[in-house]
C-alpha cells in the first residue's frame, strides 16, 4: 500500500469572534497543505486573506474568477498584503465554505495557492476561485487567515497531504 | 571452693546450650513480595528450660534462607517464587546453638509477578490508539489476574487481560512508548523495559502512489503502472516550461498513451482580465487551462493544478476529470489566470498510466523543479 496521508494537523473552533486565526509550528512533513474552514462572518465585505510566516510586506499576489448569481467576472490584485482568497467579498453572516491548498510550502520556489470560496443566504452569495503567490522562497511555517469579525464557531481545519 | 555442676540441655556436654523450640507453623508472606524475593513467617514457643537464649533462627529447606528475631514469630525473606518450603527453628544463647526444630509443613512462596516481556507496539490505525504486544513472566506462585499498561509520554494508565492490548486515548501525531506490568493477588509486578516508540496517525483514504521533481527539463512524465485498486485519482502539480513565455498558459493530460482524437475537454477561466470559457472535442488530449507557467514568467513561481479523475480503473464507462488550476506572477491581469477544467477520454479501459505535458504534447519541455504527484484515492 502507498502512503497514507491527508492527515489533520491541527483544528481551531473560535469560541468567540475574531478577527485573525494563526495556524503556527506547521510540521514540515508534507508536499501540501490544505486549509479548510466553514462559518460565517459578522462584516459585510470583510474578505479572506491569508498570510504567511507573518510576513506584513507587499509580497502577495492573487486573482480570481468569481459568480454572484447573475454575474460571472473576474479580479486582480498585486503588490499587495496577503492572499486575497474571496474578491473582498463576504455576505453578512451567511455560512460560507472556504479551502486554500498551498504547494511545496516547504519547498525553495515562491509559495502558491489555489482556494475556492463559497458562501449563499438564501438569495445572495458568490462562488470564487483564486490563484495566490506569495513571493517568499522561505518554508511556511505558520500562516494567518485574517478577516474581520469572523463568527464564533468558525471552524478552521489545517491539513497536511 | 565450691563446684556447681549445670545441666546439660540435650544430653550432650554443652551445658546451658538452649534445648530446641516447638515448632510452630509457617505462613506465606505473599502481598507486595517482589518477584524471587518471597517472605513467610515462622511462629515456635521457645523450651521452658535450658538457658536463657537471646536469638532464634528459622532456616527454610531447600535454600537455608534464614530470618532471625529474639521471640515468635520469624520472618524468612529472600525466598524463590511459587517454591514449597518447610522451616525448622533453633535457638542461641551465650553457650551455643540448640538442635533444630523438627520442621515446618511445606508452604509456597508467592510474590508479585515476574515482570512481562514487552513485545511490539504498533500504530492502532485510528489516530489515537496503539496496540502493545507482550509476553507474561511467571506468575510468582499466584495466579495473574491481569496487566497495568502506561504510556510515556502519560496518559492514563490501563488494565489489559491479555496481549496484544488496544490502547486508546493518544494522540495523533505524538510519539509514544509503552510498558506492561502484570497483577496478581499480591500486587503488581516491576514494569517492563519500554517498547518502540509509536506514533498514531489518523487513518487516510488518501494515499500517495508516486511523487517526482524533476532534477532536470523533460518533454513530458509518466506516471505509469498506476494500481487500479483505488475509486479515483488525484493529480497535484506544479508546472513551469521552458518557452519564453510569461504568463500562464496550459497543460495537457493523455492516458494509457493513447493519441488517437478521443479526447475532450471544456475550460471556464480568467484570461487576461475576463471570463473566458472554451471547449473542444475530438482531440488528442485534454487541456487544462492555468496549469502551467511559462519559462520566463518570475522565477521561481510555478503553476499550481489539481485533478480528480474519478473511475479510473471501470472497464465500462468512458473517463471523466476535473481540474482546477491557475498561475499567478504578480502581474496583474494578463499574466495571472485561474480556472476550471472538465475533460473526457472516451475509452472503457481502465488508466494505468498518465502522460503530462506543458502546453500541447508537441509543445514546450516541462523545467526543472517542476513537482508532479498522484494520489490514489479509496
Amino acid at each position: 500500500m502507498a502512503t497514507a496521508t491527508y492527515i489533520p494537523i491541527a483544528t481551531q473552533t473560535l469560541s468567540g469572534s475574531a478577527n485573525a486565526v494563526t495556524f503556527s509550528s506547521i510540521p514540515s512533513g508534507y508536499t501540501d497543505l490544505k486549509l479548510v474552514s466553514s462559518g460565517g462572518s459578522g462584516a459585510v465585505g470583510a474578505g479572506l486573506s491569508v498570510i504567511f510566516n507573518g510576513d506584513g510586506g507587499s509580497n502577495y499576489s492573487d486573482s480570481c474568477i468569481y459568480g454572484t448569481g447573475s454575474t460571472a467576472a473576474v479580479s486582480s490584485d498585486k503588490n499587495v498584503y496577503g492572499v486575497n482568497s474571496t474578491a473582498g467579498y463576504v455576505s453578512l453572516q451567511s455560512p460560507f465554505l472556504f479551502s486554500m491548498d498551498i504547494f511545496s510550502y516547504t519547498g525553495s520556489t515562491y509559495k502558491v495557492t489555489l482556494s475556492q470560496f463559497a458562501d449563499d443566504n438564501n438569495g445572495s452569495g458568490k462562488v470564487i476561485a483564486t490563484v495566490g503567490l506569495w513571493r517568499n522562497t522561505s518554508a511556511i511555517t505558520s500562516l494567518q487567515v485574517q478577516s474581520n469579525g469572523i463568527l464564533t464557531g468558525t471552524t478552521f481545519t489545517l491539513w497536511g497531504i | 571452693m565450691p563446684i556447681i555442676f549445670g545441666t546439660t540441655a540435650s544430653g550432650g556436654d554443652n551445658y546451658f546450650r538452649p534445648q530446641a523450640p516447638t515448632i510452630g507453623t509457617a505462613t506465606d508472606v505473599g502481598t507486595s513480595r517482589a518477584y524471587n524475593n518471597g517472605a513467610a513467617t515462622v511462629t515456635f514457643t521457645p523450651a521452658t528450660s535450658g538457658g536463657n537464649p537471646s536469638t532464634y533462627t528459622a532456616t527454610s529447606s531447600p535454600g537455608s534462607y534464614t530470618g532471625s528475631a529474639s521471640s515468635s514469630p520469624i520472618t524468612v525473606t529472600g525466598l524463590q517464587s511459587a517454591t514449597a518450603y518447610t522451616y525448622t527453628v533453633t535457638a542461641t544463647d551465650s553457650e551455643g546453638t540448640s538442635a533444630p526444630s523438627s520442621a515446618t509443613g511445606a508452604v509456597t512462596a508467592t510474590t508479585v509477578p515476574q515482570a512481562p516481556t514487552i513485545g511490539t507496539a504498533a500504530d492502532g490505525g485510528t489516530g489515537t490508539t496503539a496496540t502493545v504486544a507482550f509476553t507474561a513472566g511467571a506468575a510468582g506462585g499466584s495466579s495473574i489476574t491481569g496487566y497495568s499498561v502506561t504510556s510515556s509520554p502519560a496518559t492514563t494508565t490501563q488494565s489489559a487481560s491479555s496481549s496484544p492490548y488496544t490502547f486508546t486515548g493518544l494522540t495523533a501525531g505524538t510519539s509514544y512508548t509503552f510498558q506492561v506490568a502484570a497483577i496478581n493477588a499480591n500486587g503488581t509486578s516491576a514494569s517492563s523495559s519500554a517498547s518502540n516508540s509509536v506514533t498514531p496517525v489518523v487513518p487516510s483514504n488518501f494515499f500517495l502512489i508516486s511523487q517526482t521533481t524533476l532534477g532536470s527539463p523533460a518533454a513530458s512524465y509518466t506516471f505509469s503502472s498506476i494500481p487500479s485498486t483505488y475509486k479515483s485519482l488525484q493529480l497535484r502539480m506544479t508546472l513551469r516550461d521552458s518557452s519564453s513565455g510569461t504568463s500562464t498558459g496550459y497543460m495537457a493530460l493523455r492516458f494509457n498513451g493513447d493519441t488517437s482524437s478521443t479526447y475532450a475537454y471544456h475550460q471556464l477561466y480568467n484570461s487576461f482580465g475576463s471570463v473566458s470559457e472554451n471547449g473542444a472535442a475530438s482531440q488528442t488530449f485534454i487541456q487544462v487551462q492555468g496549469g502551467n507557467m511559462a519559462g520566463n514568467a518570475t522565477a521561481n513561481v510555478f503553476a499550481p493544478s489539481i485533478t480528480d479523475i474519478v473511475d479510473y480503473a471501470s472497464t465500462s464507462k468512458y473517463k471523466t476529470l476535473k481540474s482546477f488550476a491557475g498561475g499567478d506572477t504578480n502581474g496583474g491581469s494578463g499574466y495571472a489566470e485561474i480556472g476550471f477544467s472538465s475533460g473526457l477520454w472516451q475509452s472503457t479501459a481502465a488508466i494505468n498510466s498518465i502522460t503530462v505535458y506543458v502546453g500541447s504534447p508537441s509543445g514546450y519541455n516541462i523545467n526543472t523543479g517542476s513537482t508532479l504527484s498522484l494520489y490514489g484515492v479509496l
